[in-house]
């Protein structure tokens, strides 16, 4: 019983890391521009590129612990099929999803810090 | 088609992988949805005149009728969808098929005022007119795709009911939760201006 919840939230932990590791990024990020390009913190001289590129990498590793949570649970399931009845069966199916949605993220994440770091700051192009 | 089939076994306390999997994808469109509201009012807040000249208010008294006849439809969805639990296919495909008309008929409508308002201004002259069409059209398309799972389900009713197929109908009734609560959000988005 215990190993099973255990189980079940690893497999948690792989559907909801990678997409939850992107939404930080993404408003720590608009936090972010807001402290770097607001006319009312022009003094505060907030280094925009380091602070992006830290959480970029925070949010990447969060996101690569998701895809590894659902892969970890997808191989602890093995005999397992989709169709299996609940709650074996759910366990199996969203840690397919969760391999399928964690790579996903982790480009998204990966394109958004780069882009950040690469173009110019508080500027809209 | 039987009238009443074998109550199929309720023993699952837990949701089946089908319903996982929907919810799973109306998370996905929730998101898609949130992004299009953000844009409506990213590009509102940025502009001092909304809409821009030149182009007219949106009408409210019947997006809003049209949004009530939608959100209406859900009421023989969610009674297709007991009576599919209850094992009872006849008056489940019914009341499928009678959500099935009322939502043929708001689309029907929906689309004659989208290429009305098409021929009154063009999605590349302003952003508003390009959130405005992205948005309906959109949301259009959601309702298209909740009647082709309709069709699906009425289809396969027809073969009688499984446990595989009470699935389906739980599924689409949820999709069709889902695109009832989005099409509220959306009326009330595209009204902002003229309320």
């Amino acid at each position: 019983m215990k190993a099973r919840r255990s189980l079940e939230l690893l497999m948690w932990a792989g559907i909801f890391g990678a997409p939850l590791a992107w939404a930080t990024q993404h408003v720590f990020g608009i936090g972010l521009t807001l402290a770097g390009c607001g006319a009312g913190s022009a003094s505060w001289n907030v280094p925009i590129d380091s602070w992006a590129a830290i959480a970029s990498i925070v949010a990447a590793a969060l996101a690569l612990g998701g895809l590894a949570a659902s892969v970890l649970t997808f191989r602890a399931m093995r005999g397992v099929e989709q169709d299996s009845p609940p709650p074996e069966g759910r366990i199996y199916f969203l840690s397919i999803c969760g391999m399928v949605i964690s790579p996903i993220f982790i480009a998204i994440i990966a394109m958004s810090g780069i882009a950040t770091v690469v173009l110019t700051n508080c500027r809209q192009g | 088609m039987s009238a009443v089939s074998p109550k199929p076994a309720r023993a699952r306390l837990s949701m089946p992988s089908g319903w996982w999997g929907m919810a799973l994808f109306i998370a996905a469109e929730a998101t898609l949805f949130g992004t299009l509201f953000a844009t409506y009012f990213y590009f509102r807040f940025s502009t001092a005149k909304w809409p821009p000249a030149g182009v007219p208010e949106p009408k409210v008294a019947l997006p809003l009728i049209l949004t009530g006849v939608l959100v209406a439809s859900t009421a023989p969805v969610f009674l297709g969808g007991r009576a599919a639990r209850a094992g009872n296919v006849r008056a489940a495909w019914l009341f499928f098929f009678a959500a099935l008309l009322i939502q043929g008929g708001y689309l029907g409508v929906q689309v004659h005022e989208f290429t009305s308002d098409l021929a009154k201004f063009s999605p590349q002259d302003t952003a508003y007119a390009s959130i405005y069409f992205t948005m309906l059209g959109v949301h259009h398309v959601h309702v298209a795709l909740g009647m082709l799972l309709e069709l699906w389900v009425l289809g396969k009713l027809l073969g009688g009911l499984t446990s595989y197929r009470l699935t389906g109908v739980r599924v689409t009734a949820f999709y069709w939760y889902f695109v009832s609560a989005a099409a509220i959000a959306v009326v009330l988005t595209q009204l902002y201006p003229a309320l």
